[in-house]
């Protein structure tokens, strides 16, 4: 005959178990930071003045903090995704994201060539976050502190923490409430994304329909009275090569095309920045970014003025 | 809601404190019963409500119909099933006859028969086989006269809807649940015990042994490239065997322990079934509620095996075929079943369950066969198309390729702990303890307690329960 006293027994030895091991045992703490960070980004009622959208270039290269700091008074939002494309979807979530109430309202486009293709029309990560059950996201947003106490592992993982293993290769992130991820990757190799945009562009190439689609949203949202700022995100020289030549992007075209739907296009230096894959920038650089974006807008804003 | 989401904690915890402050007024516990299931399902998608409804008020007319108007019986009962069974075959097999009948015909583009069909249709609402096969069995049962029908709509519905069973099982019979929901036994300290270590068990089974072992298989058979290692894929096939075993399983448990939990009983839907030593034998310890639903109601009827050897193997076909489609609405899931009647029908006409249960060393040989039949079956189940299924049966077959199981150090130590527990079933070890002596109590206490601390610490990536799609 089993007691209630049993019962209570096993889930207070459980319970010291459990209190015991998320002393010893590893937490995977990058893996809650990034979830939160996600589901933020996609479903955080915040609106802002200032929305930038494109792909990893931009959620790693973009900082809206560095922005906000040379444009007073200015809310901004990073809202890239990986392999984020550039298409009535996007536009419309981006939308959504700027403030009604805002006296400027400035979208800003990192055009990279990937952002044009077929491939990233699909949107999978965006897709994946907005289809995420709500419970799901209620857990991200405000139980992610507590979970995280308590990451689950695995006897791989196990084996991992006892020989203290660390991997020879690998990234360090930080995740900003504002949809930013500084990071590093170590060792620096910027020829390490070569190998995959080059099967990627065997297969995908920057497409007109796309561009067309890209230059009409433009000159909406330009006729709508809000500011659009183009730029094509900066990546080291072999990779430039590679993406005009197999992957089809003229980026002397497309501006034309951006200013002449009434955008602005900003041409940054080819080789005044720095990555550390050869596609993403790292911090310095990133901040370089941030700050010339500003500037650009500054300039726009006070122009109007 | 998934029963291993937060949101399903929340609602059970709601749950039982509600039913606890109804106390003992039937009306009210079948009607609080009957509005939590509706919540429960309509949380996944509130528009297949409906579907429950109108599959559940054609039932519940029917059957009372058939007990005031004797001579319409016949009637009533062929109504019920074109409405239950045109409904699973809209929105779970429109497509895929449509599908089917385009290839045939070699239809394509605006001409596709798929392409007409409203979408609304083409998404196969959670659990639909599970409930439409228990609706079915109450109105087959009322015309069968081994059942009285009920006159109170609410219990019908909160027979029918019952949240822990509702969406993937165990396919309860209104015979065994319908007097048990008028009953108003308080939940004794025993039921308590028995339905947390059911809990207990079956978050286990599906959070910690088939979540761990998903990534290996998804690996395996999503990989564009057959991997053309024989012992390779015959080890995918033992981690997939136990990851739709304790993923099913796991959600039977859960079920039944929320059950004794409510007060009532359900069946258990596996007996260890990879401790069996011929094919029938499996098929007795396999999703036992289903298995049993489609003898008592297909195999039976259409004869079993009283009408002679021929017929015994046709019926047997049938129901198989059948049981395979009921699975999925796909030709790997009717080769799956095709598979298994095959075997059956070799296992029949050689008789070898007699020969290898002669001493212990041939049963071992005679569980050999039947893992090695069923894990060949399971590949048909799994892969994305038969053809790819052959590939993967013919690689398994050429005994050739590197010698690496593909476990990797995570799927070995779950895979074991799952041979180690049918090895002691096996053994017998189980019921030789005396669970009610001091010391087992312990063991058993303290056993319970690791499996929550695994749970909470070895719980691999959520995610949905496989037989959902059923």
């Amino acid at each position: 005959m089993k007691r209630q006293s049993d019962l209570i027994i096993t889930l207070v030895m459980a319970s010291v178990l459990i209190g015991l091991l998320s002393f010893v045992l590893p937490k995977n703490k990058e893996k809650y930071l990034r979830d939160r960070f996600w589901t933020q980004k996609t479903f955080a009622p915040e609106k802002y003045e200032i929305v930038v959208m494109g792909d990893s270039r931009v959620y790693r290269g973009v900082s809206p903090e560095i922005m906000e700091r040379n444009l007073p008074g200015m809310k901004v939002l990073n809202f890239g995704y990986s392999n984020g494309g550039l298409n009535a979807e996007m536009f419309s979530a981006a939308e959504g994201k700027l403030s009604k109430k805002g006296q400027r309202k400035v979208i800003v486009l990192g055009v990279s060539p990937n952002c044009l293709t077929a491939f990233t029309q699909k949107n999978e990560q965006f897709r994946q976050e907005r289809m995420r059950p709500r419970e799901d996201v209620f857990e991200r947003l405000y139980l992610n502190g507590i979970l995280y106490q308590f990451s689950a592992t695995s006897p791989e993982g196990i084996r991992d923490l006892m020989k203290n293993q660390q991997s020879s290769s690998y990234y360090l992130n930080e995740y900003h409430s504002n949809g930013y991820v500084e990071s590093e990757k170590f060792p620096v190799d910027t020829m390490e994304a070569i190998p995959s945009y080059t099967d990627d562009f065997a297969n995908y190439k920057v497409e007109k329909q796309y561009l067309n689609r890209l230059i009409h949203q433009v000159k909406t949202w330009s006729d709508s009275g809000i500011c659009v700022v183009g730029f094509r995100p900066p990546v080291s020289m072999p990779m430039r090569e590679l993406e005009d030549s197999m992957g089809l992007y003229n980026e002397a075209a497309i501006s034309v095309l951006f200013r002449k739907a009434g955008g602005h296009w900003l041409a940054l230096k080819a080789n005044g920045y720095k990555t550390y894959d050869g596609s993403h920038l790292n911090q310095e650089s990133a901040i370089k970014l941030s700050e010339d974006l500003a500037f650009k807008i500054r300039e726009l804003i006070n122009t109007e003025k | 809601m998934l029963f291993n989401s937060l949101i399903f904690v929340v609602f059970a915890v709601v749950y039982f404190l509600i039913s606890k402050l109804i106390g003992n007024r039937l009306k009210g516990r079948l009607l609080w019963l009957t509005a939590a299931s509706f919540f429960f399902y309509g949380w996944w998608d509130w528009r297949f409500l409906f579907l429950i409804i109108f599959s559940g008020l054609v039932d519940f007319t029917a059957a009372i119909g058939m007990a005031r108007y004797k001579k319409h019986r016949k009637f009533l009962l062929i109504l019920s099933m074109l409405a239950n069974i045109g409904s699973l075959s809209v929105f779970k097999y429109s497509g895929f006859i449509a599908r089917t009948l385009d290839s045939f015909l070699g239809l394509s583009g605006q001409f596709a028969l798929v392409n007409h069909i409203p979408e609304f249709f083409l998404v196969t609402p959670v659990g639909i086989s599970f409930y439409t096969f228990q609706s079915l069995s109450y109105t087959i049962d009322v015309y069968k006269k081994r059942l009285e029908p009920t006159k109170s709509i609410i219990h019908f519905f909160a027979f029918l809807s019952m949240f822990p069973q509702l969406v993937a099982g165990p396919i309860i019979r209104a015979r065994m649940m319908l007097p048990q929901l008028l009953k108003l036994s308080p939940i004794s300290k025993d039921n308590v015990w028995i339905g947390f270590r059911f809990l207990v068990k079956g978050y286990f089974k599906k959070m910690v042994i088939a979540d761990n072992l998903a990534p290996l298989v998804v690996a395996a058979f999503s990989s564009p490239e057959v991997n053309a290692s024989s012992l390779y894929w015959w080890g995918i096939m033992m981690a997939f065997a136990f990851q739709i075993y304790c993923d099913f399983a796991g959600y039977s448990d859960i079920a039944r322990g929320l059950a004794k939990w409510m007060g009532y009983d359900f069946i258990g839907n596996f007996n260890h079934p990879y401790i069996s030593t011929s094919l029938r034998d499996f098929w007795t310890r396999w999703h036992i509620s289903l298995s049993t639903w489609f003898r008592d109601y297909v195999y039976i009827p259409l004869g079993g095996n009283q009408k002679g050897k021929f017929f015994q193997h046709l019926n047997m076909w049938i129901t198989m075929l059948l049981s395979g489609l009921w699975h999925g609405a796909s030709w790997t899931f009717i080769s799956w079943g095709a598979v298994h009647a095959f075997f059956l029908s070799l296992e029949r006409i050689l008789g070898w369950p007699d020969y290898f249960s002669k001493n212990r060393i041939l049963k071992v040989i005679g569980w050999f066969f039947v893992m090695v039949q069923v894990l060949v079956a399971w590949v048909f189940f799994r892969a994305e198309s038969i053809g790819k299924a052959w590939l993967i049966v013919k690689t398994m077959f050429s005994f050739a390729g590197p010698l690496t199981l593909g476990w990797g150090l995570n799927g070995t130590v779950f895979l074991s702990i799952m041979f180690v527990r049918e090895l002691l079933e096996a053994a017998g070890v189980k019921s030789k303890i005396d669970w009610e002596s001091k010391r087992w109590m312990w063991f058993e206490m303290i056993l319970y307690a690791l499996l929550i601390t695994s749970i909470v610490y070895f719980r691999g990536n959520g995610s949905e329960f496989i037989y959902f799609q059923f």
